[in-house]
């Protein structure tokens, strides 16, 4: 079989173009194009909270305290905006975790970096850490909002965290629809162009692009749940993959912190 | 009421391209309705960055890097409340009742021998195969080297080669195999949500 005829047969098991053309869409593409040029003043749902959990094998990323979602809105003011992008609401919230909670991590909020974020239905996650000699710290944030958590260890990164690459993962939310939405946090080793984040429930592939080989992504994953009072849905990280931009496998690592 | 340039650009990329784009969107994703929000994601991109939308002919290329981001992403629920393609995914699910190909048999064989293909040679194959775009253009989605994307190219087609030739050998083996065992649906699920091609629901 010649490449000519294998790719005539990857095309035949698929949906054609030509077969799509001839659909009768106009009503519903005009209506979309519509859409789109009105979007400026769609209205969407408000932000929801980002609630960092625990996954199911404890992390140390998390050891230190795990956050609620609300940060109060209005407080804080004393506290240092790092580089104009983090809120005074959200550096509040870094110096309450740092000094609170099962360990005392003595981490600053001056100190914060962003090393990564996703943008998805407009909304922007914000990954930021802290590192010092003998602490750690990682956030997520909703950027320009009042929503966000995250956790310090008493230690430092590359304790917490001495093989790359490494995921960890947050639920976020369950809509019962069999789905979860889960935001996957983790660093790559130098040279990778994307990884694999391979779950119990199925591959999340992550593009990386932070310098430091940071990510953080929001994904979607087929789960079983219950409603309440069951507790919410689960995956298990099995292992994360990370490639280089010509598919060459980098490195292979688990759950991080 | 004249229009300003802006929404001449827009529109003319949009009528231009939307239904390759719903096309790209049919062949990865598991559902019509999502293929039509990842359409509707992707022209809302493209309308609040029309300054860095390129020119024709890369104006499709740009679009399909988009696409494959949103893909990627998967926050399906999050498309959904937007509510930009409520009349196309109605609209959708009425034109593609029919199966979605004229050989389901042949389709599952191929589909089930590209599981053996990395997601970026799938991906290759597939631009190459149903796109019909050259390495170069290729290049430009995957912003990756034309070399990179031979390469991929090249093993892809030999993995999918070996992998029809060995089911074919194999196929009565498989099929005895095959059990309604969880395990499997959930990754035969997950495969349709992020490497799928066939419009298998």
């Amino acid at each position: 079989m010649n490449d000519e005829e294998l790719d005539r047969l990857v095309a035949q098991s698929m949906y054609s173009n030509t077969d799509v053309r001839s659909l009768d869409l106009r009503v519903g593409e005009a209506d979309l194009m519509e859409n789109v040029m009105n979007s400026k003043n769609l209205t969407i749902e408000g932000p929801q909270p980002v609630r960092p959990r625990p996954p199911r094998r404890r992390s140390r990323l998390f050891t230190g305290l795990v956050v609620g979602a609300a940060v109060a809105v209005g407080g804080g003011a004393a506290y240092a905006v790092v580089a104009d992008r983090l809120s005074p609401d959200q550096a509040k919230l870094v110096e309450d975790v740092g000094a609170t909670g099962e360990a005392t991590c003595g981490i600053s909020s001056e100190t914060a970096r962003l090393v990564a974020s996703t943008t998805n239905d407009g909304r922007t996650i914000e990954y930021w850490t802290i590192d010092g000699a003998d602490s750690h710290a990682d956030f997520l944030f909703e950027k320009g909002a009042a929503f966000g958590g995250g956790g310090c260890g008493p230690m430092s990164r590359a304790v917490a965290y001495p093989q790359l690459p490494w995921a960890n993962y947050t639920l976020r939310t369950d809509d019962g629809s069999g789905l979860g939405h889960f935001t996957f946090v983790g660093q790559a080793p130098d040279g990778t162009a994307n990884v694999d984040i391979v779950t119990t429930n199925g591959t999340v592939n992550v593009e990386v692009t932070s310098l430091d080989g940071y990510f953080v992504a929001l994904a979607e994953l087929p789960v079983e749940s219950s409603p309440p009072p069951s507790p919410p849905p689960f995956v298990d990280l099995l292992r994360i993959d990370a490639y280089a931009a010509d598919g060459t496998l980098i490195g292979t690592g688990g759950l991080g912190g | 009421m004249r229009e300003s340039p802006d929404e001449d650009k827009f529109r003319s990329a949009y009528e231009a391209h939307a239904r390759a784009l719903l096309g790209y969107a049919l062949r990865r994703t598991a559902t019509p309705a999502d293929a039509a929000d990842v359409v509707a994601e992707t022209m809302l991109t493209a309308w609040r960055r029309l300054d860095v939308v390129p020119d024709e002919p890369e104006t499709i290329l740009w679009l399909y890097g988009v696409a494959r981001n949103v893909i990627a992403n998967g926050d399906r629920t999050h498309r959904r409340q937007r509510r930009l393609a409520e009349k196309l995914r109605s609209q959708l699910d009425d034109a593609l009742e029919d199966p979605p190909v004229a050989d389901p048999a042949l389709a599952a064989q191929v589909t089930a021998a590209m599981k053996s293909l990395t997601p970026i040679e799938h991906e290759v194959l597939t631009l190459t195969a149903t796109e019909q775009l050259s390495p170069a253009e290729i290049a430009v989605v995957l912003d990756m080297k034309q070399n990179t994307v031979r390469t991929h190219l090249h093993r892809a087609r030999s993995k999918l080669r070996s992998a029809l030739t060995t089911d074919a050998s194999e196929k009565s083996t498989t099929r005895a195999k095959r059990t309604d065992d969880a395990g499997h649906e959930r990754a035969e699920r997950q495969s349709l949500r992020f490497h799928r091609t066939q419009g298998a629901q």
